[in-house]
């Protein structure tokens, strides 16, 4: 494994920073194909007294919303605030979500991928403001 | 349009325009973001099934398409 160094440090932030660009992109063609799962998951929540999808649709807006920052400015300000938001919104804390994405294992498979996806960005966000800021 | 921006939440995006057009090219309005603001400001919430979400937006569904607002700011719409 190569050690980091003075001179290495920056070209590793810029991979890392383009592997975070690279995932972004991957999620936005990733969402497109989870429609007709939406449209299910839409159905059978509509007896319920909360939304799975508007939990991803958070979760989206909150990962991406922060890749995005990372993205546009090389020094964010406050990135000790962006780690602890980061690990506080675990999506699978949230007990209905977990129930249902547990349930049926099977059901599902673009969406949980997608959830997945996302979830590594957030690891990948809080890596990277972890070595490089 | 400005109008219209000012409805909406930065979230954790770098800029309110930042925001805006992520949720649009993510709700297929691809370089039609007047339209998704339109749209997302024309939702009528009358006979729609309202839900509070885990961080304390509220999310309001009619038929395929939903709206999630934060504090008064719309922070997402599109369709299911």
């Amino acid at each position: 494994m190569q050690n980091l160094t003075a001179s290495n440090i920056p070209k590793n932030s810029q991979t890392a920073k383009n592997n975070i660009a690279k995932v972004l992109k991957h999620l936005l063609n990733d969402y497109k194909k989870t429609r007709e799962e939406r449209r299910q998951i839409s159905l059978w929540e509509e007896s319920k007294d909360f939304s799975i999808l508007g939990e991803i649709e958070i979760f989206t807006t909150d990962i991406e919303g922060y890749a995005s920052q990372l993205i546009a400015h090389d020094d964010l300000e406050n990135y000790q605030d962006i780690i602890k938001k980061l690990t506080t919104i675990n999506i699978f804390e949230i007990s209905y979500f977990a129930d249902w994405y547990f349930s049926e294992e099977s059901q599902f498979p673009l969406i949980k991928l997608y959830i997945e996806k996302l979830n590594y960005l957030r690891l990948l966000i809080i890596e990277y403001i972890s070595l490089y800021q | 349009m400005k109008t219209l921006m000012e409805n909406w939440d930065k979230a954790t995006y770098p800029t309110l325009a930042n925001s805006i057009v992520n949720h649009a090219d993510r709700h297929d309005f691809n370089n039609n973001y007047l339209k998704y603001l339109r749209k997302a400001n024309n939702f009528h919430k009358k006979g729609a099934r309202r839900t509070i979400l885990s961080d304390g937006a509220h999310r309001w569904n009619k038929g395929n398409e939903f709206i999630i607002k934060r504090n008064g700011k719309i922070v997402s719409s599109g369709e299911n």
